[in-house]
Order: C-alpha cells, then structure tokens, then sequence
C-alpha cells in the first residue's frame, strides 16, 4: 500500500504541489493524468522518495517512504523514468540484467526473468542488439522490461510497486495497447501500479483509479467512469470534448470537438 | 554493432601475452640482450655480477614494473572515470586530474626542497600526497561544475578540465619561477612523464596503490554499470550513489594521483586503453576494468620500449611518446562523436 498524507512540495517559493492526499492499494492501477506543469512527475518524485515533501508524510508498506533501506525499497520499487539517456552500447539483454541488480537470484534465474520480461514489452527480437542503436519506441520498451525485471519475483508478501512516467510516450499504437496488457497482467499478480499517461483514453482503458491533477491540486479522482466527463476534463484540460461509452468495453472513449 | 570478443578471451588472450610484452621490454634497449641471456640472469637472481646484471636489475627491471603497474592503473583508472561521468572522453588528463596531480607534486617538490630539504627517501611520499591532493580537488571540481541530473555535460566537463590544466600550470610556472637550475630541471623533466627515474622504492609505492585499486575496483564494477544509466536509475536499483562516487573519486585520485607524483604526466593511456577494450568486450565494467587494466599495462610496455629505441643511444619521455599516439585517436574520437550527434 502506498499513501499520500496531506503532502505540499514548495520548490524556491513556488508551490508545486499542494495538500494531496490519496491511498493506492495493492493489485490496483492508479493513472496520474494533468495539463503539463501540472505537477505530475514532482508526485511520483515525492512517492518514490527522491524527493522530501516539504509537508506530510508519504508511507510504503506502513513504513515511511524515506526510512525504507535502498536496497530493500529497490527490491519492492521500480520506477520508469519519463527519458533515460543511456550512451554506452550495451546490449538490450545487459540492460534488462541491470533490473536485477538489487536481488541476488543467481545468474541462472536472472537470465529467465530478462528473457520473460522482453517478451512481456515485445521486445525478445532485440536482445542481442546494442541499445545505443535502437529507435526511440524500441529503447522506451527496453527500459520497460528492465523495471519490470526488477520487481518481477515476488519479494516476500509484501506489496511491490511499479512506477511509471509516460511510458508510452514513443510507442506505437499497437505496442501502447500491449504495453497496458502487461501492466494490466502485473495488476493481477497483486502489483501496485502508478503510471503518469497523456491519453485520456488510453487512461480511461486500463486505469482502476484516474487522479487529475491541476496545478498542483488533485481537481478529481475516481474511477474512469466517475472522472471522465465533459466539464471536468473542460475543467482541468480546457478543451470541449464528447464522451461516448465504447461499444465493446462500456467504458467512456473521448472525442475531442 | 557485434562484440568483437568474449570478456573472457580478452583477459585470457591479455594475460598470457604481457609477460612476453615485459619480456621483450627487458630485452631490448640500448644494450641489446638475448632471450636466454636474459633469462639466466634472472634465474641467477639480483645478486648476478657484471654489467648485464646491473643494468638488468637497477634499471631495467624497476623501470618495466614500474611502466607496468602505471599503465595498468592508468587504464583502471580511465574506465572507472568515464563510468563515472558516464562520458567516453573522460580522460584523467583530459579532464585535469594529472594537472592538478601534477601541481600538487611541484609544489610540494619546492616547498619540500627549500624549506624542508628533505631527503630523497622522504620525499616520494609526501610529493605523492602533494599529488593525491591536488588531483583529488581537480576532480570533485570537473565533477561538480559537468554534472547535472540530464547526464554529464561533456562540453563542460572539457571546458572544466582546461580551466583547471591553465590554472595548475600557472601553479606549475609559479613554482618553477621560485626554484632553481636544479629543480627546474627536474619539474620539467618529470612533466613529460618518463619512466627514467625508476628505482625500486618507487616501485613498492605504486605497487601497493595498485593492490589497494586491484582489490576495490571489482566491489564497485555492479554500481558501476548501474550508474550508467542515470544517477537516479541507479539510486533506484539500490545503489547508494553518493558513497560510491566518494570512494571511487578517492580511489581514482590516489592511482592517478601518485602515478603523476613518479612518473609525471602520461596522456591518453587512460582514454584510448578503455575505448579499445569497450570496442572489443562491450561497456560491462567486470571486465572493462580488469582488461583495461592489462591492456593500459601492455601498451606502457610497448610505448617505453619504443621510446627507448626511436632515438637511442638517447631515449624520448615515455609520455611524448603516448601522446603522438593518443592525440591523433583522441581527434578522431571527437570527429566520430560529432558524426553521430
């Protein structure tokens, strides 16, 4: 479990976030969705503990999220960077292997483990490829697998949880939807999943909790169903939409006007 | 891209060729000796008579393991630095460690032969902490003003480096102004790097900074390769970063450090000798270092046995003779960077 206690975050006199609070539970996708400057990637900044909130408590697991050793919090917390600039030409394998530094499962294990997570982001094609050669999607994907190979043995029965900055933000439409098909799998194995998206759509598919952010202030929270609404996202977003639920899914789809 | 080699065969194929490279470097110079010569000298031990064995165990022998040990903490050292700045052209002269090493050994050379005249057998030590500390302060400067959390800024990082080679050469000239014929001489001598000077005391100082790095660098090859991706990438897979680049930065400092105080500056061993293992094995640090080490050893080897053959019977600083071959590679490192930005 991971939750937020009236937390602010105020960085040189200017008020990022401000008085949030929210309680995120195992096995439960939490989508952070705002306008740009929202605040977003400053949340999962204080959640994961890079940074100290300038009030309130952020907790892992009951314990406070600055008191969990590095190790021990790396091997429950895996966390996707929004960009990762990465300029020495090791192999796709060798840069998923790096995802289980922190555990020391023996060689054998740790091989299986890059091998399932490469083809849980479609990307087992790759592996004998040099990362510093790869297109944008394919490095994004790589690093996927490599957050998802850290925490992809359960540790214990404690929660673990996979962070997520934007990871579709150079994907194809096709590797989008897979994507959230494997984060969705990694739901059902009782992770907790936090992801920052951009596409109201893609979050109103897979989310279970959507938390709108707005200048720092949760503006709404709820389930898709709940939050996705023409004058809450005309609220937020600033743009005229139409919502129609999918004709498959029953889930809200957004057609901007 | 394709690996070249296996990791393993690299090392395999490198410690089985050096000691044939510290052979040859025995063998050849201005007197030229035999192979089984040679080798019956050395079967008879240090206590052999004559002018073969003299030449062979007070010049010859401490100048190749010296060369040997400085060429392997050279390459060590070049590889942990560009991990470090997670940049291929961190280089310690580049980057003004070695000036800044270099520095400090002058000053403390004036200062300690002015004022404290001291006795040559005193001396080493306390240029080599001179040189330890000077080089250490170049390096946490270049390391803070390059970087920052997108990466580290090469520009800024050269830039830094220049700022800091200006500075310790004024320093440098500084000292050399207030000392005199005799000193100068010896500043300037051991400013081109050379190997000349080598005796056996020197040898057991860098012997044991090479043990000390031989026996801590491998502990920090996984921090290493985890820090490649980011420093905070790396603070999430439970790295403490911060206690890392401590004791790497020291450990860095303290080779590179000492090695200047022996032998002056040696350039672009530590840029070339990494960049041609990473060519070969791939950026794994378990094995870059350990090969870098071997390869910076090999190429010591041959570069001062060149050096004292080109123009013998007089010989070139071994350091010219490094930087004729690394400013060329180093040229065309940038070029090739510049293609691919």
């Amino acid at each position: 479990m991971l939750s937020a206690e009236n937390i602010s975050l105020d960085i040189g006199g200017v008020l990022i976030l401000h008085g949030l609070n929210f309680r995120l539970q195992a096995g439960e996708i939490t989508v952070i969705v705002g306008p740009n400057g929202a605040g977003k990637t400053s949340l999962l900044r204080v959640l994961t503990g890079d940074i100290q909130p300038t009030h309130g408590d952020v907790s892992f697991n009951h314990k406070p999220i600055h008191q969990w050793p590095m190790l021990e919090r790396a091997r429950h917390m895996a966390i996707l960077p929004q960009s990762s600039n990465l300029n020495f030409p090791f192999l796709v394998e060798e840069v998923v292997m790096l995802g289980r530094t922190p555990h020391s499962s023996g060689l054998e294990r740790d091989h299986e483990i890059v091998q399932q997570t490469l083809e849980l982001v479609d990307a087992s094609y790759l592996r004998g490829r040099a990362y510093t050669y790869l297109s944008g999607g394919e490095k994004q994907r790589v690093q996927l697998a490599r957050v998802i190979a850290q925490i992809w043995d359960a540790e214990s029965d404690t929660t673990q949880a996979l962070i997520l900055d934007e990871p579709t933000s150079s994907l194809d439409l096709e590797h989008q939807r897979m994507v959230l098909q494997a984060v969705r799998q990694l739901a059902a194995r009782n992770i907790l999943v936090i992801m920052v998206l951009h596409d109201l759509n893609l979050a109103a598919n897979c989310a279970d909790q959507i938390i709108m952010l707005r200048c720092g202030r949760v503006a709404a929270s709820g389930s898709p169903l709940e939050v996705i609404e023409p004058d809450i996202i005309k609220q937020i977003f600033n743009v005229e939409v139409d919502i129609i639920p999918s004709r498959q899914t029953n889930l809200p789809v957004i057609i901007p006007r | 891209m394709r690996r070249l080699l296996k990791p393993v065969t690299l090392l395999q194929v490198l410690l089985i060729s050096l000691p044939f490279f510290l052979l040859s470097s025995l063998m050849f110079g201005v007197e030229t000796m035999s192979i089984t010569q040679l080798l019956s000298l050395l079967v008879q031990g240090p206590d052999s008579t004559g002018q073969e064995g003299l030449i062979l165990f007070h010049i010859r022998l401490p100048r190749a393991v010296l060369g040997l040990l400085i060429g392997a903490i050279f390459g060590s050292a070049g590889a942990v630095l560009q991990g470090l700045f997670r940049n291929p052209l961190a280089d310690p002269t580049l980057i003004g460690v070695a000036a800044g090493a270099s520095a400090g050994a002058s000053a403390m050379i004036v200062i300690g032969a002015s004022w404290l005249s001291f006795h040559s057998v005193v001396g080493l030590p306390l240029v080599a902490c001179g040189a330890f500390a000077g080089g250490l302060l170049a390096v946490i400067v270049v390391y803070r003003l390059a970087n920052t959390p997108e990466g580290t800024s090469v520009s800024t990082m050269l830039l830094a480096g220049i700022a800091i080679s200006a500075l310790a050469g004024a320093i440098n000239s500084l000292f050399s102004f207030f000392s005199d014929d005799h000193m100068l001489r010896r500043i300037s001598i051991w400013q081109m790097g050379g190997l000349d000077q080598a005796n056996w005391q020197q040898v057991g100082l860098i012997a044991l900074i090479a043990a000390l790095l031989a026996w801590r660098l491998p502990r920090e090859s996984g921090a290493l390769n985890a820090i490649l991706l980011g420093e905070s990438e790396a603070r999430h897979l439970g790295i403490d970063v911060e206690w890392m680049k401590r004791r790497l930065v020291i450990l860095t400092a303290l080779g590179v450090g000492c090695s200047v105080a022996v032998t002056g500056w040696i350039a672009f061993v530590g840029l070339i000798v990494p960049h041609v293992v990473r060519l070969l094995i791939g950026p794994d640090h378990r094995y870059l270092v350990p090969a870098s080490a071997l390869l910076g050893a090999a190429l010591m080897m041959v570069a001062d046995t060149l050096a004292r053959l080109v123009v013998a019977p007089a010989e070139l600083p071994v350091g010219v003779v490094t930087a004729l071959f690394g400013g060329p590679f180093f040229i065309s490192l940038l070029m090739q960077s510049r293609r691919l930005s």
